[in-house]
């Protein structure tokens, strides 16, 4: 039956997991890494709160299933729900954070050196590790937009859909992230040489 | 150890379903909270387009050229009949509409500005209609007439036509004697007879007759020996 599966769609998985719960396995066994590695991202690292928040998030998700929308990606919908979930807890906790924990290895550097255009290649640890440092000084409602192009690797629908801002929104925040990173990156010319 | 990690946790999410007897919630539930907030959205739009209504039906039926005859400047005049209570109203239901629209499933899928231009379009064609089709004077009417406290937060423009002293006038058409004289039942139920003097109807086509609701401005006849008002403007209600 597994190797059946794993050839579903998700959506195929959400029809058979409201028939049968122990379809809902292979949804929660798919997402639980990109969603948990979601979680600490966004969060700051709350790294011992994070199956926590990744059990209610499945759990809430199981709960509405029916109220999914086959017209979105199941993954922009579940990144939604995570999304909002984890907020909820920091806000729970009393916690804002104040910068999102980019890992270098996540954040698609190939990406980047298309979005804006650079002359130089981003390849080398020291700069990723000082584009980083860039990153993390943008201002938070651009983080949210950089993190989920960058490290989630998601395009401007997904975004939009998972930040419930409409397309044009999602283009502009990239637009001026991407400004200010270029901007910055021009300016410190030598450490990403 | 990671597959490991996996599986717990999986295994832990369909424990706690099957321990919690945690169901799907039915799809209609959904359906439903959707509508909700459409409905909402839309009873809040016709709000704003009935309290813009007002307002619009304030300023056009103001009566510019009397508050002079009343001792008042513009300011204080404006200041006075200003309808604060739609003002609130209508901002109020401004945030509920953006509110429950922004709740909708697709509310977001719209950008802010297009969603603002297109509502704001409907809610003024709307509030129009509602002025030209006489809506707005019907709510305005039957709240004066039917709400008590309304007419402590409203101007009424009956108030400034009850002000005889200062040459105002207004009421019912009871009957017409001759060209020179009629009658006239006020806003607080007094007869008058009126007589004409130099007389100018704004506009020259209206025509004087029994049951009409009219305001003039003239001035009380002193000495007189019963209540009569010699009038020189006459305007239809």
């Amino acid at each position: 039956m597994e190797e059946n599966i794993i050839e579903k769609s998700d959506q195929e998985l959400v029809r058979l997991s409201l028939k049968n719960k122990e379809f809902y396995g292979f949804l929660i066994q798919k997402y639980q890494d990109k969603l948990k590695r979601y979680i600490l991202r966004i969060s700051g690292g709350v790294y011992n709160d994070a199956d926590d928040i990744l059990q209610d998030v499945f759990i809430k998700v199981y709960k509405n299933l029916n109220d999914y929308d086959p017209s979105l990606k199941f993954s922009s919908w579940i990144y939604r729900i995570t999304h909002n979930e984890t907020i909820s807890f920091l806000r729970k906790i009393n916690r804002k954070p104040t910068t999102y924990n980019f890992e270098i290895d996540a954040v698609k550097v190939k990406t980047i050196e298309e979005d804006l255009t650079l002359d130089q290649k981003l390849d080398n640890a020291k700069v990723k590790e000082n584009l980083l440092k860039i990153i993390s000084n943008l201002d938070k409602k651009y983080q949210d937009v950089v993190l989920l192009r960058y490290s989630e690797d998601k395009d401007y629908q997904e975004i939009s859909d998972i930040l419930k801002k409409p397309q044009g929104t999602v283009a502009t925040l990239l637009r001026q992230a991407k400004s200010q990173l270029k901007e910055e990156i021009v300016k410190n010319k030598h450490l990403f040489s | 150890m990671q597959e490991e990690n996996n599986k717990d946790i999986s295994k832990k999410v369909l424990d706690k379903i099957e321990c919690d007897k945690i169901c799907p919630t039915a799809k209609w539930c959904f359906v439903c909270k959707n509508y909700a907030f459409w409905v909402v959205a839309i009873l809040s739009g016709l709000i704003v387009s009935l309290a813009l209504s007002l307002m619009v039906f304030f300023f056009m039926d103001q009566d510019w050229g009397v508050y002079q005859l009343q001792g008042e400047n513009i300011a204080s005049h404006i200041l006075v009949f200003t309808p604060y209570l739609w003002i609130i109203v209508f901002l109020l239901f401004i945030l509920l509409i953006v509110y429950s629209f922004n709740k909708t499933k697709e509310g977001y899928k719209i950008s802010h500005l297009k969603s603002a231009e297109i509502g704001a379009l409907i809610i003024i064609v709307v509030a129009l209609a509602c002025v030209f089709a006489g809506i707005s004077a019907i709510i305005d009417d039957s709240f004066h007439k039917r709400l008590p406290m309304y007419n402590s937060v409203i101007f009424d423009k009956h108030s400034t036509w009850n002000d005889p002293q200062n040459g105002l006038l207004g009421g019912e058409v009871t009957g017409v004697e001759n060209s020179e004289r009629f009658f006239l039942k006020d806003f607080k139920n007094k007869n008058w007879n009126v007589e004409k003097e130099n007389l100018i109807i704004i506009p020259e086509t209206f025509i004087l007759k029994t049951g009409e609701k009219i305001k003039m401005i003239g001035r009380i006849c002193n000495p007189c020996p019963v209540r009569t008002f010699i009038v020189n403007t006459i305007k239809p209600w």
